[in-house]
């Protein structure tokens, strides 16, 4: 080869290899991939054969096949080798084929009813002729979520007997027996069994007789005498109340409210005056607890120390014997970029905080010797099975019962042996869209661990109940055992554009407290921009820890729920957006607790000089020794105490 | 005369060849042309866009991801499109499940997204861009095998979710686009996909004096013992040609290379300590990060020999990658706890640092944009 010719040659090498241009692989003719058919509709349970066709650049089809089918998501539809699919489930689901390389699809609706049961609680109802009957029923999909937009059609067996109107409502006509059954998109519920009586000959009073009750005081109502088996219609008329259909009556503004009973063609009234309740308080600064240009996240205090951790690598330990003047005492440096949860065991030796983003990748929970309380010393730490990351934790006697971020499972560390801790249980919720389904989650947020009852925030999945020791169950910390969940559609209450879940949860009394978070989808922590927050606190009634039911719910209007701590009848919360917040949660709890005029008392916890300048963002709150912490993202600490009345 | 003008523009060309083209003005360290290169940050849920030009490197623009409010994301995997209108940017984590993010380059715009596996980590693309491979690392601590996901990336859709064993990691697919390599940590296997059928096609034990290429899935079959890998293989970069695969032992501190078409043991060419990502250039060179060394090595391909190791000025040096030009390497540094990360600019013709750019903490997946003129 002479010069000239080997010059050439290098050029068009170097020409070809200077751009970072590796051997290109042999051109594909495969232009388009061409799925047929290529819309569909289809039923659960269907079979449908597809065919695929590969076409070159001018339209032209080529010989070239499948060399895989595919759908996405797997678990709506499955296929064979020559591309034939069965559909499993309701959605949308792409099915294709790829051939030379190219991927082509087609798109294909599932089609099933949402609503996969009707829940009513009565099998039968005895009415009297005259009687009117508001039944009940809630539709849910099959993962069991209320669906309360569903429309309802109560369907009576024998209309000469009960017939329901046009809006549900059934009037009882003639004596005799009906069966009442809900219907909707093809499901019916199980049928109530409707008794009518003869219309009573006598008439019937109200009891109890009450002069006056307060805004957010429940009284229960009832037929007096011996027609206490009667199926009464309750209303009301006044300013703003609510009566349930048991007879429960809550009023939410002062004033004069008439109560009626409707039975056995009869009608019954009495008043009640409702007065303000009156329990507003001032709340009075003590002391505060500030780092420049920190996220402050978790707090706890024991003792005469307050433990905070950030949304950053460190921990503040601040002593607070003088409260007015909170000295800090240590900053502990742990390799994370969020330590999200901190807490210190009843006897003070020990402390656990969580980690997230480590740079190791190995997140879980450390060990804090705190014997000396103003200086904690890391003692060991645990991250095994649980790198993904820790949010939060709860100390219940020698375990340590966790969140694990990457599983969204609960974990139980046993951690006698502090040196050496190990996990000795784990649980998570069962769900068969779990696995990868789009927009489908299973994240577990929050736990606290009561009389051997765990209660979890399980965000999308709501309150689960387990037994790890009560004995309800059989459960032990190292088996533990489900006992009940109570499921909350974030859909429907707080609609596509936020992300909402169960966030914090906290046992008291007979009711379970449960915060949900519900941030923007466009928001975010590390900015210092506003993060727009909204949410309600949901109260539980767990009475029946089996049946746990909803009856009040706390919300402040435009801000966002987070952590909660009830203690002597007071729930004191960080209301993010709504700063610090405290409730009077003392008696039955039943409506809408925020309109009752239930709250003691709240504080605006923006600072000039935070983290997000003016902006308050409550994080959480601790009573402790007749003050109030409250911690805050953007400015730190708050130690408040209750001051006078404001009424 | 003209057989002395050929000789030394042959010359002149060699020159080119063998050193690299001139990096710029001879009073600066920098460049003439523009080079860009996204880089991200998994514990700050960030993307910088990273510039080098004659007047030295800086983040052009930083940006935020991620898709849950309060909580890390984790952005750890990304990928520019060949055709360079987009990139792909893998969540590892999730609630639990990680997420394949689509990124119009035009103006870094969420286009499509799809749910992947646990982790999503590494990411890498079919040379036509038409499919995305991301290995689900899963690190979450119980040893079990993961999986591969196959993304068709027109629509961000998961086509296929293909298991192969434990903690994979370092998605590469060959320039031919016909087979795609990733290894796993905790097993010692390379493992090799074929990108048509979207299966398992052959998988390599990489144990020292282990060695052997196997047929098919290793499920069930491989001898190590879970979490006792002695090689935990980190990274699996095919050659230029594709013929071999090179393969980082992150415990072992070795690179070990595979002859594709044999599925036989080439080689093992020792490395520094806790060698993690690597990335070859047209000009049979390797750039090889050292995670637990805080250094950059780069290495000639022919002779296995270490040209040259660059100690970096923070630790956990992770991601690589290098210009089309082979003038360049930008090497991703996470950095501990709250400390920022760092983009590190090397001069392969000088074989030092040349600039530094400070990016979010944990600066981990790495990949070239463009450059100027194209």
């Amino acid at each position: 080869m002479n010069l000239r010719a080997l010059f050439f040659v290098q050029l068009f090498v170097f020409s070809a290899l200077a751009w970072g241009q590796t051997p290109s692989p042999s051109p594909s003719d495969v232009e388009k991939v061409e799925v047929t058919p290529s819309l569909l509709e289809v039923e659960v349970g269907q079979d449908v054969q597809f065919t695929a066709v590969a076409k070159d650049k001018s339209g032209r089809a080529l010989p070239d096949k499948p060399s895989k089918w595919f759908s996405s998501p797997f678990e709506i539809a499955g296929s064979d080798e020559n591309g034939r699919f069965h559909f499993v489930r309701a959605g949308t689901v792409r099915v294709g084929a790829i051939i030379g390389g190219k991927p082509g699809t087609a798109r294909v609706l599932v089609r099933q009813e949402a609503v996969a049961r009707i829940d009513v609680d009565l099998t039968s109802q005895n009415l009297y002729v005259g009687d009117t009957y508001l039944p009940m029923a809630i539709p849910r999909t099959w993962e069991g979520n209320p669906l309360h937009e569903v429309g309802i059609q109560w369907i009576s067996s024998v209309p000469q007997v009960a017939y329901v109107d046009s809006v549900g409502v059934v009037h009882a006509i003639a004596p005799g027996t009906s069966q009442l059954k809900a219907v909707s998109k093809g499901v019916s519920s199980q049928e109530i069994t409707l008794n009518v009586q003869p219309a009573l000959a006598s008439t019937f009073g109200i009891e109890p007789s009450v002069a006056e009750i307060r805004t957010g005081d429940v009284i229960h109502f009832k037929i007096a005498g011996e027609q206490t088996k009667l199926q009464v219609r309750w209303t009301i008329s006044g300013n703003t109340a609510t009566m349930t259909a048991d007879g429960a009556f809550v009023a939410e503004k002062p004033g004069t409210y008439i109560v009626a009973a409707l039975a056995g063609g009869h009608i019954a009234s009495t008043a009640v005056h409702v007065k303000a309740r009156g329990i507003r308080r001032q709340l009075e600064l003590v002391g505060r607890a500030f780092v420049p240009d920190v996220q402050f996240a978790e707090q706890w205090i024991f003792g005469k120390y307050a433990y905070l951790s950030t949304i950053s690598d460190r921990l503040f330990v601040y002593d607070i014997s003088n409260p007015s003047l909170p000295k800090l005492t240590e900053t502990l440096k742990v390799d994370a970029r969020i330590i999200n949860d901190v807490s210190i065991t009843p006897d003070g030796s020990i402390g656990v905080i969580t980690r997230e983003g480590a740079s190791d990748r190995k997140n879980g929970i450390i060990f804090l010797d705190t014997t000396d309380l103003a200086h904690p010393k890391i003692l060991s730490q645990y991250t095994a099975t649980v790198t993904g990351g820790v949010h939060s934790a709860y100390i219940y006697g020698k375990h340590v019962f966790i969140t694990d971020d990457a599983t969204g499972s609960m974990r139980v560390i046993d951690f006698q042996d502090v040196k050496a801790p190990k996990e000795v249980a784990r649980w998570q919720v069962q769900s068969p869209l779990n696995e990868s389904q789009i927009g489908r989650t299973r994240y577990l947020h929050d736990l606290q661990v009561v009389n051997g009852i765990a209660y979890l925030a399980y965000w999308r999945d709501g309150l689960v109940i387990l037994d790890v020791g009560n004995g309800i169950k059989g459960g032990s910390p190292e088996n533990p055992k489900f006992v009940s969940q109570f499921r909350l559609n974030y859909g429907e209450l707080y609609g596509g554009d936020w992300v909402a879940g169960s966030h914090a949860v906290f046992r008291y009394k007979n009711y379970v407290f449960i915060g949900d978070e519900v941030l923007s989808t466009m928001s975010d922590i590390f900015s210092k921009e506003r993060v727009p927050a909204r949410g309600a606190v949901h109260v539980i009634d767990v009475s029946d820890l089996e049946h746990p039911k909803k009856v009040a719910e706390y919300q402040v209007p435009e801000a966002g729920s987070h952590n909660v701590w009830v203690e002597d009848d007071l729930l004191y919360m960080g209301y993010y957006g709504g700063g610090a917040r405290i409730l009077d949660v003392s008696g039955e709890l039943l409506g809408d607790l925020y309109k009752q005029g239930r709250e003691v008392a709240s504080y605006w916890t923006g600072s000039a000089e935070g983290f997000r300048p003016n902006l308050p963002f409550t994080w959480g709150a601790q009573p402790y020794g007749g003050l109030i912490y409250f911690n805050d993202i953007n400015s730190g600490l708050w130690i408040m105490k209750l001051g006078h009345s404001k009424d | 005369m003209k057989s002395k003008v050929y000789s030394l523009l042959l010359f002149l060309s060699c020159l080119l060849w063998l050193g690299g083209a001139p990096a710029g003005a001879s009073d600066t360290p920098f460049p003439l042309k523009t080079y860009w290169v996204y880089v991200l940050s998994e514990s700050a849920d960030e993307i910088s866009l990273v510039r080098l030009d004659r007047e030295g490197a800086r983040v052009e623009r930083r940006f935020k991801t991620g898709n849950m409010p309060s909580d890390l994301s984790g952005p750890h995997g990304i990928v520019v499109s060949p055709d360079k209108r987009y990139y792909y940017v893998s969540l590892g984590h999730g609630r639990p499940y990680g997420t394949a993010l689509k990124y119009s380059s035009e103006n870094d715009r969420i286009l499509g997204q799809t749910t992947l596996g646990l982790f999503p980590a590494t990411a890498s693309l079919t040379p036509n861009g038409e499919l995305l491979f991301v290995v689900n690392f899963n690190l979450h601590g119980d040893m079990v095998p993961s999986s591969v996901s196959v993304v068709a990336t027109e629509d961000m859709l998961e086509i296929a979710r293909i298991p192969t064993c434990v903690m994979p990691h370092g998605s590469r697919v060959n320039p031919q686009g016909t087979f795609h390599y990733s290894a796993c940590m905790m097993d010692d296997l390379l493992v090799e996909l074929d990108t048509r059928a979207l299966k398992v096609s052959r998988h390599f034990l990489l144990t020292k004096g282990l060695e052997k290429g196997m047929a098919g899935s290793p499920s069930g079959e491989n001898p190590m013992v879970h979490g006792a890998a002695a090689c935990s293989p980190t990274w699996a970069q095919p050659s230029v040609d594709g013929t071999s695969i090179f393969v980082a032992c992150n415990r072992s501190s070795e690179i070990v290379e595979i002859d594709a078409n044999t599925w036989t043991l080439k080689r093992r060419i020792p490395a520094r300590p806790g060698v993690y990502n690597l990335s070859v250039t047209n000009k049979g060179r390797m750039v090889a990060t050292n995670k637990r060394d805080q250094s950059i090595s780069i290495y000639d391909l022919t002779t296995g020999k270490e040209l040259s190791r660059i100690p970096t000025s923070k630790k956990i040096v992770h991601g690589v990658t290098v210009s089309p030009d082979d003038l360049y390497a930008f090497v991703s540094v996470e950095g501990i706890g709250s400390e920022s990360g760092l983009v590190e600019v090397v001069d392969l013709t000088r074989l030092e640092i040349i600039a530094e750019v400070s990016v979010g903490p944990q600066a981990a997946g790495i990949d070239f944009m463009k450059m100027t003129p194209p």
